[in-house]
Order: structure tokens, then C-alpha cells, then sequence
């Protein structure tokens, strides 16, 4: 579905989050006159009751968000040519600018609950920002990376070597799932029909193997990947990626450090970071990091591809080991960066905590300036941002 | 023409887009099913036609009629068969391209009429596709007329019963038949509504019939092309042993499926990169193909 006009009704959940009245509000507007507002019970995602939210917004049917650059419609001033002012853009003329947004609400270029704002010299990109519109400070993607996190960093309780191993094939499993799913993703964004399906259709098994992991039901391991491994190694080094991506969004090793980017991000910049690689039950698997050099698109998409791969393996191999060294670190390494987990959270509960700053937000804020459009779009989605307040 | 010509073009549309759809699902790799392409095209002409708050309401509701014209108007262009040549004008091939060239401002209409940035960018991509791409396309056919003598489409399929444009014009058909699909703005050309970056892009504030008549456009331009490209490039409906019209269909659905494959296989093609080439390549290399042909009506045509 393209545009809200065509939807038969706005479904909801109890409570909304302030930070995304703006976006409701806007596809509430275009919604047919007659669209009903439904709510639902689901995830707590934090926020208000929605009754609240919507009581400030205006009814449905009611037309379309204005912004700067409209032209002439019904009720709408026309605005005169010579009244064009501002800074030149970078092919010297004065234009006049426009906004628009991506997200939060529908998940595309970045997954739902982030927003992209994006201010427009013609197709040209002048100024984008990332926001996140949930009020979660952990990845929400990850639920078995955060598990693990929580369970080491409880002071004073050990785990066994045989759920050693379970935790690190379930972790494993879902960041092939995440790399996966975020490349069937990107694809979408390229409009790259056959690889979308085909990766949507493949890990169709990591789902399931990732809910029988969170289960803790006997869960035995990643499940039928063949047609996943075979489509994830036809992307490493695929002419067809490379084309749109190759260039796009380059991040050099040094600025990737002056930045602050960690895990996948990181690496494909060159930079060897992964808590992976001080971890004892994974050095008893042979672990090998995985890293890339150019720091582009390319890089960043090639390499979430070799990961998913090599991730298969490990938690097959884990299973098999059946129990692996017990470490003390409370690190693990999540499908977006390390994850520290804490049994002192804010309240007292449990938390996940992960290292300060939204280095992957600010870096592809910076790098989209000056891009075409749909470049720019790949090139923020190529970070893999996760949706919560703070990430890597 | 004679006086069951338009209600055989009509017939064409829309048995033609219908078949489409079957050409379709089985390059997805699904069963065709007619009823589940009637059925979704009846909920598209079942839903209402809404219109956004902030729209320029004449160019809102006049754009998808325009582009259905020049959609049948290029297909009407298309010589199917020794008894069904479409209107089988003496410029026909030009006016094939002329017709064509009425999509671009259909399209910057849809884009411009909604008011949004997303869908005046999706118009205004299509503008800058078709400035660069209707060139090659009028000098590939130019190129393809030159051995027949002729701009009549059914005279141009004549002169291919021995040998087909494709083999005797290469760079003409390398040329011609990936600006045509981008005149029909299909992947990896869907620029202008690219739905993963433009959100529907020139199309997005389109509902109800207004987006049944641009889906039956679209489909319209998608057999205008293959069958235009068949009969200037593939000899049209000559072949052995099947009838005429059956080798022109044969052709056509061909062609369109190649179309529709290249689409699921190929991502979208960069605006930058693709007005590149364009400018630099596609436009030269059309210059040499009409030179070639030229050399080659000189030498084996006359």
C-alpha cells in the first residue's frame, strides 16, 4: 500500500508514544473520509492512551500535511517566484525547498519506529535526520542478544556451559535472521523484486528457529538454510549490487572511528572491533572476524551477507559442541554492535545497556547531504539503524 | 481503417492487459489465475476515488485519462496482422513515437497536481528520462524505416520476411527496446513511482478507478511496446507454419515476458546513471545506428 487514501481503516495500539502524534495525525488525514480508527492490544511500545494522542489531531479525511514548496490548490496560497529566498544550491540557484518524511510508521527504508526527515533541494537531499519514536533504550530487534546480555551481567550467576551454548546458537540465529531480513529489505529499497522474495521466502526457517529459541523449547539449530546460504552467497560480490551500491555512502576507517561506529558499521570500514573476538565460547569455535575495507554501501551490505553465513555455522557448530567455555564478560556482541547487559537498570529491573551515542545515526545524517534521492535513501538504510532512543 | 478498427484496438486493450497479467504471474514464478486478476481489478475499481486535501483538481483528474489515450493511441500504431494493421498510417512509426511522447506530461501532471515533494519528484524524474530517451527512440526507428523505404509499420514488416531488423540492425534494437520500456516505466525504469524510495511516487495519491486507468495504462504501453518492437525488429508476423497473427502475439508476449523478467531480475536503475548513459552513449550509439542502416538499405535493399 502506497498511500493512506487507499487503506479501509487506521488500526492502532492503546498507547502511543507523543513522538509519533505528527505521523499518525498525517496518515489520519489521508485517510478516506469515512476511514475508522481502530485500536488493538499488542507490545507495550510505551506513551499515552491513544485517546489522548488523537483527541489533539484533526479528523480523518481531512487532506494532507502542508509544507514548504506546495503549489497552487483548493485553499492554498500560491507562492510568487520572486519570492524565492535562501541559501543557493549547489548548482547556484535558489530553490525553493521541501520537506518530507520517511517512516514510522511504515516500515521501508528504515524498520518502523525510526523516522527520517529529509529536506529536499529539487530530488537533491540538503539535510536529513534520524529519530527514533519509541521510548526503548534496547534494540527491540534483538530479543535473544538481549536475553543473553541480561543473563551474563547477573552478578553472581554463572551459566553452565550447555546453555552457554544454547544462548550463543539462539544469538547466532538471529543475527543471520537480522542481517537477512534487513537485506530482503534492502533489496525492497532497490526495487530488486526477485531477490526480496526470495530472501523473504528463505528465512522463513530462522524465524521459527528464533522463536523456539526464546521459547527455550529443544530447539535444533537454524533449521533448512540451503536456499538462505545459496542467495546470501550470490550476494557477496554480486554485479547487480554493486551497481546501485558501490561508492555510495563511504565511510573511511578513521572516520568511522572519529565517529564512534561499532559493529557491523564498523567493520566494514575496516575497523576490527567484535566482543566476539574475546570471547572464549566463541575462540573455541574457531571465530573468525569479518571486515571489509571500502566502508561503502557495497561493504556494509557484502558484509552483513558473510556474517549471516558464517553466523549459520556457528550455531550449528555451537549445538553440536553441545557446552562451551563459561566467560565472565557481561558483553555480547548484538546484529548492530555489543550489547552490555546489567541487573541495575534504572528502577532496579533488568537492562540492557548499550554504549553511549547514536554514532550510526549521526554518520548517515552526514554522509546523504548532497545525494540524489534515492541514493540518499539507500545509503541511510545501507547503516541498519536499529529503531530504539540509543544504538550503535 | 475501417469501422471495426477501434472496437478491435479496444479489444486489444483490454484483452491484451489481461493476458499481460497472466505473462506476469508466471515470470513471478506463480500460477495464472484469470480469476484472481479479475477479482483485483475489480476491488481497484470498487474502491473509492479519493482525492488529497491540497490537489490541483483539473490536472488531478485529467492526468490518467491522458495517459490511457496515449497508451491505446501508441498501441493502436501497431500492425498485429495482414488483416489487423491497427490505424496503419503512412508515418505510423513516428506517430507510434509521437503518441508515446504524451506519456511524459501525463505523468508530470499526476506528479505536479498532487502536491507532495515525493510525487512532483517522481514527475519530474520522468521528464528528465523521457527528454533523454524519446531521441534513441524516434532514431531506431528512423533506422528501422530507412531499408523499407517507408514509415508505415506494415511496410517495415514486409521488408523483414527474409531477415529480421534485429539481425540486419542490432545496435537499433539494443537501443530501442530498453527506452521503450522506460516510456513504460516498468522495472527496473519505475522512476517515477519507485514505491520502495517515492512512496507511489507520481501515482501514490491515486485510488479507485483513477489507479485502475494508470494500472490498464500501464499494461496498454507494455503491449505497445513489445508489439511495436516485434513488428519493427522481429519481422512482425512473418514465420513458418503458424498463421500471421498468432506469430505476432507469439512475439509480443515474447517480448513483453522479457520485459517482465528483466524487471524481477534487474534492481532499479539509477536516474544519474541511467540520464548518463543516455546523454553519452545511447544517443551517439542511435547516430551510428542510422548510419549503419543507411549503409546496410544501400548495400542489400536497393
Amino acid at each position: 500500500m502506497a498511500d493512506p487514501g487507499q487503506a479501509d481503516a487506521l488500526v492502532l495500539p492503546e498507547r502511543l508514544p507523543r513522538a509519533l502524534a505528527p505521523a499518525v495525525g498525517e496518515a489520519r488525514l489521508r485517510l478516506p473520509r469515512h476511514g475508522p480508527v481502530r485500536t488493538m492490544t499488542g507490545p507495550d511500545v510505551g506513551g499515552e492512551p491513544v485517546a489522548e494522542v488523537l483527541g489533539e489531531l484533526p479528523a480523518p479525511g481531512g487532506g494532507v500535511r502542508d509544507h514548504r514548496g506546495s503549489q497552487g490548490g483548493d485553499g492554498h496560497e500560491d507562492h510568487d517566484m520572486m519570492a524565492v529566498t535562501g541559501e543557493p544550491s549547489a548548482d547556484g540557484l535558489i530553490m525553493e525547498s521541501a520537506e518530507a518524511v520517511a517512516g514510522p510508521l511504515a516500515a521501508g527504508v528504515l524498520p518502523t519506529g525510526i523516522a527520517l526527515g529529509i529536506e529536499l533541494d529539487g530530488d537533491v537531499v540538503c539535510r536529513a535526520s534520524v529519530s527514533s519514536a519509541l521510548e526503548l533504550d534496547a534494540d527491540p530487534l534483538s530479543p535473544s542478544a538481549n536475553r543473553w546480555a541480561v543473563e551474563r551481567g547477573a552478578a553472581g550467576s554463572p551459566q553452565s556451559a550447555e546453555l552457554i551454548a544454547r544462548r550463543l546458537a539462539a544469538v547466532e540465529t538471529e543475527r543471520a535472521l537480522s542481517h537477512s531480513a534487513w537485506l530482503a529489505r534492502f533489496t525492497r529499497l532497490l526495487g530488486w523484486p526477485q531477490a526480496t522474495e526470495r530472501l523473504e521466502g528463505a528465512i522463513a526457517p530462522l524465524v521459527a528457529a528464533q522463536r523456539r529459541f526464546l521459547e527455550d523449547s529443544d530447539p535444533d539449530g537454524p533449521g533448512d538454510c540451503e536456499e538462505l546460504e545459496a542467495l546470501l552467497g550470490s550476494l557477496i560480490g554480486s554485479r547487480r549490487l554493486a551497481r546501485r551500491t558501490e561508492g555510495l555512502a563511504a565511510v573511511g576507517r578513521r572516520r568511522a572511528h572519529e565517529a564512534g561506529l561499532r559493529g557491523p558499521n564498523a567493520r566494514a570500514a575496516g575497523i576490527e572491533t567484535d566482543s566476539r573476538l574475546a570471547d572464549p565460547a566463541y575462540l573455541a569455535l574457531d571465530f573468525a572476524i569479518v571486515t571489509r575495507a571500502a566502508g561503502d554501501a557495497r561493504a556494509r551490505a557484502e558484509l552483513r551477507a558473510e556474517e549471516a553465513l558464517a553466523s549459520l555455522a556457528l550455531a550449528r557448530a555451537a549445538l553440536q559442541a553441545g557446552a562451551l567455555p563459561v566467560d565472565a564478560s557481561s558483553e555480547v556482541e548484538g546484529p548492530r554492535g555489543a550489547l552490555t547487559g546489567s541487573t541495575a537498570g534504572p528502577d532496579g529491573s533488568p537492562a540492557v545497556l548499550i554504549r553511549g551515542g547514536t554514532p550510526s545515526r549521526r554518520t548517515a545524517e552526514a554522509a546523504v547531504a548532497g545525494l540524489e534521492l534515492g541514493r540518499a535513501l539507500a545509503a541511510v538504510a545501507s547503516f541498519d539503524i536499529a529503531p530504539g532512543r540509543s544504538g550503535p | 481503417m475501417s469501422w471495426w478498427s477501434l472496437p478491435g484496438i479496444a479489444a486489444v486493450v483490454a484483452g491484451g492487459a489481461f493476458g499481460l497479467a497472466m505473462v506476469e504471474a508466471l515470470v513471478a514464478g506463480r500460477r495464472p489465475s484469470p480469476r484472481l486478476a479479475l477479482r483485483r481489478a475489480g476491488a481497484l475499481l470498487g474502491q473509492p476515488v479519493t482525492r488529497p486535501w491540497a490537489v490541483d483538481r483539473w490536472l488531478y483528474h485529467l492526468a490518467p485519462p491522458l495517459l490511457l489515450s496515449s497508451a491505446v493511441l501508441a498501441l493502436a500504431m501497431v500492425p498485429w496482422a495482414p488483416g489487423f494493421r491497427g490505424l496503419d498510417f503512412n508515418t505510423g512509426a513516428i506517430l507510434f513515437s509521437a503518441s508515446l511522447a504524451y506519456v511524459t506530461p501525463a505523468i508530470l501532471m499526476a506528479g505536479w497536481s498532487s502536491g507532495q515533494p515525493l510525487s512532483v519528484i517522481g514527475g519530474f524524474r520522468f521528464l528528465a528520462l523521457m527528454l533523454a530517451y524519446e531521441m534513441p527512440i524516434v532514431m531506431a526507428v528512423t533506422a528501422a524505416a530507412a531499408p523499407a523505404g517507408s514509415l508505415r509499420p506494415t511496410y517495415i514488416v514486409e521488408v523483414q520476411a527474409a531477415v529480421p531488423m534485429a539481425i540486419s540492425q542490432p545496435l537499433a534494437f539494443a537501443l530501442f527496446l530498453p527506452a521503450v520500456m522506460a516510456v513504460a516505466f516498468i522495472r527496473p525504469f519505475d522512476l517515477p513511482q519507485a514505491d520502495s524510495e517515492l512512496e507511489g511516487g507520481a501515482f501514490a495519491h491515486y485510488g479507485g478507478a483513477h489507479a485502475a486507468i494508470v494500472a490498464l495504462a500501464q499494461k496498454a504501453l507494455i503491449l505497445a511496446a513489445a508489439g511495436m518492437t516485434a513488428a519493427l525488429f522481429l519481422a512482425g508476423w512473418h514465420g513458418p507454419w503458424l498463421p500471421g497473427w498468432l506469430w505476432m502475439a507469439v512475439k509480443t508476449a515474447g517480448l513483453a515476458g522479457l520485459m517482465l523478467w528483466a524487471g524481477r531480475r534487474l534492481p532499479r536503475l539509477d536516474i544519474a546513471a541511467l540520464l548518463s548513459f543516455a546523454w553519452k552513449c545511447a544517443i551517439p550509439g542511435a547516430i551510428l545506428a542510422i548510419a549503419w542502416s543507411g549503409l546496410v538499405t544501400l548495400l542489400f535493399y536497393r
